[in-house]
């Protein structure tokens, strides 16, 4: 063994020899040296921020001029100077006015408008107690601030109850904020303004930025630089001179070989100690992010560079040249990277988007519902899936989404609600955004026009989901209330106008309000639930959950309100049916409440901390679905009270789940395959399997073998990301957990890449011990 | 007991195929010597003769295609034979990062020593190949020379029982060469076998006890280096100075073998007879001083190894011829 030891030693005392070495380590010692003055202060978030302010601000406190009622955005508009006001008096607001916008003219006067109402926000005297009288306030936060009285805050507190009394007044227009902010400093002085992040939301943002860094930064170069560091190792015991004295040594050819390769390896595990470990120091006593799992990064970045290194040690042994062992190395890197990419390319453009999430009981029809909105009809005679109630809106969406190849999400901005099938109308109905104006739009596919897309309307604003009442009605849940569908949608209402200017009147069009009386603001991260035989809906919002009934005027009555503790910034998913409402967690909690009391009846956490995706119910109110974005399927049995995992196929790769109108359960898998399931017990009624075209084969048959089989170093960020987090998918802070997420595959690179790496050593050893020398 | 030969080789043969039709080339043709222990042996040939493919087969770096071999009672290349064995290879090359120091720890561990057994002789050993004074120098300013002795020293370090030595005072000086032969001697008062491989000839007659002549893969011959000048040189060469005109000289020699007869400037012949024998040699002295030539010097020419050698392979390219 000591022989062997010697050999390692040896790749050492090699390496340190190396100038590239010391240049790297200098590197290293000044880039720690220029972290550790980063640190930041934790303070009350009041400032607004580049992205916080929607233009439509602008508008509506504009339109405030004409008021004599005071209203929050009179009382802004009025504490404005006289040239801002004139300035945006005139502009053209995208999305809001006809005329083409001038573009810096724009966003000068946003910059400023926000800069004024940040300087009104830090003035005590802001508050105005008849401006904001009919402000509804949701926030625990605010109605705490209030409570106390303006006079007992401190000057941040006074400026933090500012902002929120904003957030209150332009719900979804001003973006809701934490409570405390960050205040980045290098060394003593501030780095810009506050952001509004909590420090627990930083450290878990560093944890991911860490990864980030490690897989494309640090990763590439420093794995490049190590192997320009170490490529000499092995070819130089093959110099004529060198190898014939140490095959003389009583030692093993292959023993000898692999500790070269293992001294290699050694060598760059204590240039990356050194790095990582630095790094690590520096967010443990600057940012307080003691985390060791950060540390395991050390030996993932050691394995990948041990695949890396077994390609060049091979390359070394065959061609005993650094040039090529460099050369081959880089191939194999970009031979790797290059499938990769394709594997991802296709999956993100097409597969990821393309997939199924939602199945509708159309007529006699099944209707499934892909990830952007577009809606499919099952083709029986085909054994296809064919496109109905498609909008031109839907194709450039679909459009834009190809050249974002790089990530399998489909933006909120850009995703479909519903359809959901008006039967009284015999009609589907869908909300969808206009990707030219950015406005959601209402559209109504008639089925005795084979369900093509009739002329939109405009959708209420903030408008999140869409709804069937018991009695057929359509209603949809926006962030400034609940509107049902009365009118004809596709004919066009004038909008009202006052001097010159159209007001975005909610009630105006074929909707009509069923919002309570006391009015129903839904802010953000929110959801909402009906439970379809009793017409009862469920609302959640920043922290609050909402059962509400339709009383006998038609609006919507709240029955019974709960605040979830520490959850006013976590988004949770919602099902309701029969007497039970359940709530999955961003931390994958499954709670069920009793739907009228609100008291909890059970709770669960099998999947934890992967989180929920969707929640269905059974109209009957005995069965509840979640999907977990891993794609594991959870069922919830209300008469047994039992939770389980669902005994259907394709667990893991389960895209989406529904409830038929006799209470079956449609399971989405393998991205278009739908099979419906009888639950008691569960059994496969029916499956709509597609035949697969050209496409389909060349992926699921080629491809994904080739990829899977194929090593990945460069997927070890996954493992890394799953080691760190314990989730199956990249977790995504979009406050909407219906937003796909992408699925971390940790454990395939792994076993891939070493199965890999063990060849290739292999290869080079059978080599070795055969060649004549 | 007997103790087996140091090195024992029968009817080896050893082909490589080259190039890009691989074709057969036979490197070992059938060598057999066997080599005692405790003697210097030399390995002589020309270039490509197969004797550094010997070395390489008894060392197990490349393997036999048939007949055996065998190094210290062990089959060639088996690793416990090669334990007790020091190498010195053709055109040593040592890594640039070592110094003399770090080189030696690092083949002596290689060949099984512990570190105190290679603290405790790394100094004497550096010392006694001249390199005393270099011990922490890097590598990459040493000469041939110097890399020669440190290869030997490294060779020496685990205090083998046969030394294997491909070309060991090649690239060096005469001071160098000198030293590294009175090692040699003193090893092999120690008594080492020490088997070598060298084109100096006159180094191997010095240093060897006997010694082989290879020749496209076959033993040309093998044996005492003196047998072996003996063999190849019939009768006695003689050199004579002699004051008398060169006409007096050629009549008194008659009809013997001349090789060459010059006047040299101080006016007396420079003469080389080949005679048969020694009764020849005072017959011939006896004629000159008979016919008044005053004899003013007179040496007997010994034959070397080198004169065999080349008389061995002048033979062979006249019957090629």
């Amino acid at each position: 063994m000591n022989k062997y030891l010697a050999v390692i030693k040896d790749s050492f005392r090699e390496a340190l020899a190396s100038r590239v070495l010391w240049l790297v380590l200098v590197v290293i010692t000044l880039v720690l040296m220029l972290l550790a003055p980063f640190s930041y202060r934790e303070e009350l978030t009041s400032r607004l921020n580049d992205n916080d302010v929607n233009e439509r601000v602008l508008d509506i406190v504009r339109r405030a001029d004409a008021s004599e009622k005071p209203s929050p955005a009179r009382h802004v508009w009025m504490q404005l100077d006289e040239e801002l006001r004139d300035r945006i008096a005139k502009l053209s607001i995208p999305g809001v006015d006809d005329e083409p916008p001038n573009v810096m003219e724009f966003m000068r006067t946003v910059g400023h408008f926000r800069t004024a109402v940040n300087k009104l926000i830090e003035e005590r005297g802001f508050y105005d107690e008849e401006a904001f009288a009919g402000v509804q306030i949701v926030s625990g936060e605010l109605r705490d601030l209030r409570e106390r009285g303006i006079d007992q805050l401190s000057d941040r507190e006074a400026a933090r109850f500012n902002r929120l009394l904003l957030e209150a007044s332009f719900p979804d227009l001003i973006r809701t904020s934490p409570p405390t902010s960050l205040q980045f400093v290098y060394g003593w002085a501030d780095l810009g303004g506050s952001v509004p992040l909590r420090s627990t939301t930083l450290r878990e943002n560093m944890r991911s930025r860490f990864v980030f860094v490690l897989s494309w930064v640090v990763g590439p170069v420093g794995l490049l630089i190590a192997i320009l560091v170490t490529a000499s190792i092995i070819p130089q015991m093959f110099e004529p001179g060198s190898l014939h004295l140490l095959l003389s040594k009583p030692v093993s050819r292959s023993l000898l070989f692999l500790a070269r390769y293992f001294g290699g390896c050694a060598f760059v595990c204590i240039a990356a100690v050194y790095m990582i470990g630095g790094v690590w120091l520096v967010l443990g006593v600057r940012f307080n992010l003691w985390d060791q799992k950060i540390l395991l990064s050390i030996p993932i970045y050691l394995f990948m560079f041990a695949i890396y290194y077994a390609v060049s040690s091979l390359a070394g042994v065959y061609y005993r040249s650094t040039i090529v062992c460099i050369g081959l190395t880089i191939v194999f890197w970009a031979v790797c990277f290059g499938i990769g990419l394709l594997k991802g390319v296709l999956e993100n453009s097409y597969w990821s988007r393309e997939r199924f999430t939602r199945v509708v009981e159309v007529r006699d029809d099944l209707v499934a519902v892909n990830e952007i909105g577009i809606a499919h009809r099952w083709n029986p005679d085909a054994s296809s899936w064919d496109e109905i109630f498609v909008s031109d809106g839907q194709k450039q969406v679909r459009g834009i989404l190809r050249f974002l190849f790089f990530t399998p999400i489909v933006p909120r901005e850009l995703r479909s609600i519903g359809p959901i099938y008006d039967q009284p109308s015999d009609r589907l109905v869908a909300i969808r955004p206009n990707p030219a104006s950015g406005k959601a739009q209402f559209f109504v596919g008639p089925g005795d026009d084979e369900w093509k897309p009739a002329e939109p309307t405009d959708a209420p604003m903030g408008s999140f989901q869409l709804f069937r009442e018991p009695d057929g009605k359509v209603l949809i849940v926006s962030s400034l209330g609940l509107y049902r569908l009365t009118g004809d949608p596709s004919k066009k209402d004038e909008p009202l106008k006052l001097f010159g200017f159209a007001l975005p009147l909610p009630s105006s069009g074929p909707f009509e309000k069923a919002s309570p009386e006391e009015g129903l603001v839904i802010a953000r991260p929110s959801d909402a639930a009906m439970n379809e035989r009793t017409g009862e809906l469920a609302v959640y919002t920043r922290g609050t959950v909402k059962v509400l009934a339709r009383s006998a005027s038609g609006n919507y009555e709240t029955n019974a309100e709960m605040e979830i503790a520490d959850s006013s910034s976590k988004p949770i998913a919602l099902g309701f049916a029969g007497q039970s409402l359940l709530l999955a967690h961003q931390d994958g909690r499954i709670q069920v409440l009793d739907a009228h009391t609100l008291r909890s009846r059970s709770e669960f956490s099998d999947e934890s901390p992967n989180q929920p995706r969707f929640v269905a119910a059974s109209p009957d109110g005995r069965w509840f679905a979640v999907l977990f974005h891993n794609g594991r399927l959870w069922t919830f049995d209300a008469e047994s009270n039992a939770m389980r995992l669902a005994p259907v196929s394709g667990q893991g790769d389960i895209s989406g789940v529904s409830f038929s109108t006799d209470s079956e359960l449609f399971v989405i898998d393998k991205a278009f395959r739908v099979s419906r399931y009888s639950l008691d017990p569960f059994k496969v009624e029916h499956r709509y399997s597609p035949t697969l075209g050209f496409g389909g084969i060349l992926y699921r048959y080629v491809l994904v073998p080739v990829y899977t089989m194929f090593p990945k170093p460069g997927k070890l960020d996954e493992t890394f990301q799953y080691l760190l987090s314990g989730k199956d998918t990249q977790v995504a802070d979009s406050g909407d957990l219906s937003i796909a997420q992408a699925e971390l595959n940790p454990w395939a690179p792994v076993w891939s890449s070493a199965l890999f790496m063990f060849v290739v050593l292999g290869i080079a050893c059978v080599y070795i011990e055969w060649q004549e020398f | 007991m007997t103790l087996d030969a140091a090195i024992e080789v029968r009817d080896l043969t050893k082909s490589y195929r080259n190039g890009l039709l691989r074709r057969r080339f036979e490197a070992l043709r059938g060598v057999s010597l066997r080599v005692e222990r405790g003697e210097i042996f030399g390995l002589l040939g020309p270039n490509g003769a197969g004797k550094t493919t010997l070395i390489k087969v008894l060392l197990g770096i490349v393997r036999r295609s048939g007949g055996s071999a065998s190094l210290l009672g062990r089959a060639a290349g088996d690793r416990l034979g090669r334990m007790k064995v020091g190498y010195l290879p053709e055109n040593l090359r040592i890594a640039n990062h070592h110094t003399a120091l770090t080189a030696l720890e690092y083949y002596g561990k290689l060949s099984g020593l512990s570190w105190q057994e290679i603290k405790s002789e790394r100094f004497r050993l550096l010392e006694s190949v001249g390199l005393a004074d270099r011990t922490r120098e890097s590598v990459k300013k040493f000469s041939k020379g110097m890399l020669q002795r440190l290869g030997l020293a490294q060779a020496l370090l685990h205090d083998p029982e046969l030394l294997i030595l491909d070309e060991p005072t090649d690239g060096l000086d005469p001071v160098g060469r000198s030293h590294v032969r009175n090692v040699l001697m003193r090893l092999k008062a120690q008594g080492k076998t020490i088997f070598l491989n060298s084109h100096l000839l006159q180094e191997v007659e010095l240093i060897c006890d006997r010694v082989a002549i290879l020749d496209r893969g076959l033993v040309k011959v093998a044996g005492n280096v003196h047998e072996l000048a003996g063999e190849q040189t019939e009768g006695v060469e003689l050199e004579l100075v002699v004051a008398a005109s060169d006409d007096v000289v050629r009549a008194s020699l008659g009809a013997r073998d001349v090789a060459s007869c010059h006047p040299n400037r101080d006016g007396t012949v420079r003469v080389v007879l080949q005679l048969a024998d020694q009764a020849a040699v005072d017959q011939c002295i006896d004629d000159l001083r008979s016919s008044g030539v005053s004899i003013v010097g007179l040496s007997r020419r010994r034959v070397t190894l080198e004169d065999a050698f080349l008389k061995l392979f002048a033979e062979d390219a006249r019957t090629v011829g």
